[in-house]
Order: C-alpha cells, then structure tokens, then sequence
C-alpha cells in the first residue's frame, strides 16, 4: 500500500480546497451579482474544465508553469525552483482544474440569495463587502458546504493533470490515482486493489459526513 | 402639476423630477419638519419605481433627484449611492436578515458605535416600535405586525433624514392594520423623521396622510391635501381612483353659475367653475346622497332633486346600494333604516336627493 501517495493525495486536496474557497467566494460573488453582459464570458472561462480533456488543460498549464514562458522563467529566478513536475505546480494545475467544482455551487447559493436584502443592506449605510461577510455568505452555508467537498473529492480523484503537470515524482507529486495506475501497470493487483480501497473508503466517508452535515444542521459547519 | 399644490414650507427639501421607464414623476417632500407623505394611486402606476428611485435602488433614465442643492441623482453620471442617502426604507416584503435575531436586524444599519451605545439605540427603538424586549428573538417566529414593527425600527435606528414605507401594511389583516397605521402615524410625529408612504388603499392614504401626491399611469395627477384629493379630485382619473361612485360626463353653463347639464338632467353644483372647461365630469359619492318617495322633496338652493328609477338593489350587512337611472347612471347607499319605507324594487320611480355641496365637478382626464 502506498501510504506515501496517499498522503500526497490528501495535501493536494487540502491546499486546493482552501486556496480555491478563498479564490472562489470573490468570482462566484461577482458572478452572481454583477450587471456587465461580458460576466458570461468568465463563467464559461471558469466552467471550462469541465468540458476540456485533463490533457489539454494539463499541457496549457505546462507549458503556461514551464521554464519557455515568462512565468515560468519569473518564477525560476524569485525562487530557484521550477514549478512544473512539483508539488506546487501540481497544486496551481489543481487549483485551475477543480474552480468549476467550487465556483458554481457558490454562484448558485448566492444567486439564490434575496436580492431584497442585499438592497436593504445598502439603504441602510452598508458597503457590499459587508453585506457579503454578513449577509450573502451566512446565507450560503450550504453553498459553502459543497463547494468544499466537491473540490476536495475532485482533486482527490484528478488523473490526467496530475499526470501531465506533475509527472510521477514519490513524496511530491505521486498520488493515489497515479499509483493505483502504476501498480496495474505492474501487473501488481493486490497493491493497486488495497490502495483503491482505502481510497474509496475515504471518499465514502467524507462524502456522508458532508451530506449529514449539510441535511442535519450546516450550522455545525460555518459558525452561525 | 395640478393646481393647490401645497410647496413644502421651511427650505429644506427633496426635490423629485425623474423619468424612469415608462414613469414621469414630479414633486416635493420637505425635509426638515415630520409629515407624511402619501404617494396614492392604483397598482401598476409606478409608486414603488418611484420610491425605488428616491432610495438610490434604481437608476433614473433621465430628470433629477436632489436632496436641496445636493444632486442625488441626473440620470447622468452624478450619483449618490443608496448607502449614502440616509433614506430608510421599509420593503413590502419586510426584508428581514433570516439569519439575525431581532436586535441584529435592528442593528445592522449602525455603524463604528460602541457596543454599550449601540445596545441602548437599538432597545430605544424596539420600545419606540412597540416591541421592547424582543431583541434576542428570532426574526423567524415573529407574527405579521412584529415583523412590520422590527422592520420600521431596523429602518429607523440609523437615524434617517427621510423614510420610506412601501405598502406597508400588505399582508396584515385588518385589526392589525388599523392599529399599526395608527401607531405609524404617531411615530413619524415623535421621531421628526418625514415620510413618504406608498399605497393604493384609500383608508390607508386618508388616515396616513398629510398630503398625497396622486400617480397614475405612471404621471402625478394631483398634489393635495387628502381632504381635497378625495373631495374634489382634479381630473375624472383621480376620481376614480379615490373611489367616486358615479363619475358622468356633463356640460358646465346655461342657467346660473355651477348650474350643470348630466344627460338631460339640470344640477346646481357649489363649486367655483370659473377655471373649468365647458366640458367636464359630474362626481358623486354614493354615501352622500338619498332617496325620497316621488314627490316628498322639494328641490332648493342647497338640494337637487332628480326623478329616477331604480335599476338594482345590492343588499350588504349594514348598507344598501341602489343603482338608479337618473338619466345617468346614479349610485346610493342607504342605510336599512333609511329604506325601510322606499319602494325599492327594480323599475320603481323614486327621486334621488343630491345636495349640491356634494356635487363635484371635475375635468376630463385626457387620454394617456
């Protein structure tokens, strides 16, 4: 069993649901609220990865992370690192990779916000900020709740960006979907078999935690 | 803008001239001294466009709002948002934090205040709503008028210059909505704040107001005190809308001054003509005229008499409505009392008795 992968696996989707909570609130609050006709142009752009094979998204973002493009060069000289085939670049790939799985159900809490009350926050001296924190944000707990898992289960589940931007690299970038790949690879079926296992273990059980949550009281989640 | 308009007195005012869609509305609200300013008309006549404006909601397409020399809006580029405004603003739908309890509800509105300070504004107007000590409830289990009450004093905390009350009292039943306009009205005399109220009911508009500006189809047609908007509507549109049961065309002139011509029928009107056109409308309420047995009344200075028929009879708990024809359409309620000696079937002959204080003429409202 390769509980170096796993490990991996779980920091990869940790960092991204984090890192996309804090990215998404601001785009699906923008999203949801703005009046610019050129707003469907970003959501299409943020629902992209939905629609493009991982390997596509996967090259973009090897080539976009790599040493050819400025970025990439940037970011060899600020940190004497290269971002591609590391666990960094495997976490900005997943970050691109699971925005859909975090912006849209945020958009649709919000969206289903009353905008009544967005309107009696500003009559009554409040900034939009404020009304987001205060208002529109306890508003979508639910919103919130699957946001998060869906990207934790999505990152948890990547293959073909993994693959493609982080190659196979132990202790860096070598997930559990990688490995299980592997070991069949390796005709070695028991290891690929235990590994699936405790992965599909895990993912049931974060899945009903989230799911009782979310149906028996979302207030144990987001602090009321 | 008709005539009698009353200009706010004392400097300070909100000056509304806007277009917005298909609304054109112009008029005033002072300011600086409390009153109630009832916006009156039929739904659909853009009484909420209006007051949506005013509050900084919507954009306005074109004209100008300002608050005395400060432009809150030109339809332009120069904007005030709403935030800025000071307007508070009670939503029809109350617009309640689902979320907050009552004193957070309440507070919301009250900004960089120390907690101490801001604990004592918000149970002061708790109490001043009639709902002291509800602070710690939530908004969720509040009944119709507590809700209403929450939601004036979320409006009020701030401490706004003006205020803003959309239908408020929808969705309420009756008894709560005869003491909570009582109660409103009351509070808007303490708290000094001036409001404009929007509101089709003719009760509401009557009992709220100080003055009510008339919209309809979406043009304000009188500016008035309520006395004289529901006594002496300016044109046949805000006739009907302050309920005038029979609205006919006549012909103003021939025998003395008010002397008027109702299909065939000759009637003496008190009432100045001299600005009037020759073509105009008869309005009368059905409440303030009876019926006599044919040939009991003499006609007199102060009485017209008219012989009639009576077409319908529309029985109620207290009231009867008699449908007559005049020569005109004429309606009258009486009470059960008065018509117990009437032959009051259908195609009867009675005379319809129509005192000629009652007796309002007003002008043709042109198309729209």
């Amino acid at each position: 069993m390769d509980w170096e992968a796993i490990g991996v696996s779980i920091r990869l989707a940790l960092a991204t649901t984090a890192i996309l909570l804090v990215i998404a609130v601001p785009i699906a609050a923008w999203l949801a609220f703005t009046r610019r006709r050129w707003a469907v142009v970003v959501e299409a752009i943020v629902a992209l990865p939905l629609v493009l094979p991982p390997t596509v998204l996967g090259y973009y973002v090897l080539v976009a992370l790599g040493t050819g493009s400025p970025f990439g060069r940037w970011w060899q000289e600020t940190t004497g690192t290269t971002l591609a085939f590391s666990f960094t670049g495997l976490l900005v790939a997943s970050v691109l990779y699971s925005m859909p799985f975090a912006v849209q159900p945020l958009l649709a809490a919000f969206a289903g916000v009353d905008r009544r009350l967005l309107e009696a926050s500003a009559v009554l001296g409040r900034r939009r900020l404020h009304a987001l924190f205060r208002v529109v944000l306890p508003l979508s707990r639910a919103g919130l709740a699957s946001a998060a898992v869906l990207t934790f289960a999505h990152t948890v589940g990547e293959f073909g960006v993994v693959l493609m931007v982080g190659g196979n690299i132990p202790g860096e970038t070598r997930t559990v979907s990688v490995a299980v790949y592997d070991a069949v690879q390796a005709f070695d079926y028991e290891t690929a078999g235990r590994t699936s296992l405790v992965l599909l273990a895990f993912s049931l059980v974060v899945l009903t935690a989230t799911y009782a949550i979310q149906r028996h009281g979302a207030g144990l989640l987001v602090r009321r | 803008m008709t005539a009698g308009e009353r200009m706010p007195r004392g400097g300070s005012a909100l000056h509304v001239d806007l277009r917005l869609r298909d609304v054109r509305a112009a008029f005033e609200v002072g300011l600086g001294e409390p009153g109630v300013t009832v916006l009156f008309g039929p739904s659909g006549a853009g009484k909420t466009t209006v007051i949506r404006a005013i509050a900084g909601l919507d954009r306005i397409d074109d004209g100008e709002i300002r608050a005395d020399d400060v432009v809150w809006d030109d339809g332009g580029r120069r904007v005030v948002p709403a935030r800025l405004r000071r307007v508070g603003v009670l939503f029809q739908d109350r617009a309640l934090f689902p979320h907050l309890d009552v004193a957070a509800n309440v507070a919301y509105g009250l900004q960089r205040m120390p907690r101490a300070e801001r604990d004592r504004r918000v149970a002061e107007v708790l109490a001043a709503c009639a709902v002291p000590g509800y602070g710690r409830r939530s908004v969720r289990e509040l009944s119709g008028g507590e809700a209403q009450r929450v939601a004036l004093a979320r409006a009020l905390a701030p401490n706004p210059r003006l205020l803003l009350l959309d239908e408020p009292f929808t969705g309420l039943d009756q008894p709560t909505r005869v003491r909570l306009r009582t109660e409103l009205r009351a509070l808007v005399r303490t708290t000094g704040v001036p409001a404009v109220v929007v509101t089709h009911d003719r009760d509401e508009a009557i009992a709220l107001g100080d003055r009510l500006v008339v919209l309809i189809d979406g043009r304000v047609r009188q500016v008035d005190s309520p006395a004289v908007v529901f006594d002496r509507p300016a044109d046949t549109r805000v006739a009907a809308a302050v309920g005038m049961d029979t609205i006919a065309p006549a012909r103003l002139g021939g025998g003395p001054a008010g002397t008027v011509d109702v299909g065939g029928v000759r009637l003496v009107a008190e009432v100045d003509a001299s600005d009037l056109p020759r073509e105009v409308a008869v309005c009368l309420r059905a409440a303030d005229l009876g019926i006599a047995a044919p040939g009991s009344r003499r006609p007199d200075d102060a009485t017209n008499v008219v012989p009639a028929r009576v077409r319908a009879v529309e029985e109620s708990a207290e009231l009867l409505r008699v449908r007559l024809d005049a020569g005109f359409d004429l309606d009258c309620l009486l009470t059960r009392h008065d018509a117990r000696r009437l032959p009051l079937l259908p195609g009867a002959a009675v005379d319809a008795v129509i005192p000629s204080a009652a007796v309002h003429l007003a002008r043709i409202a042109e198309p729209v």
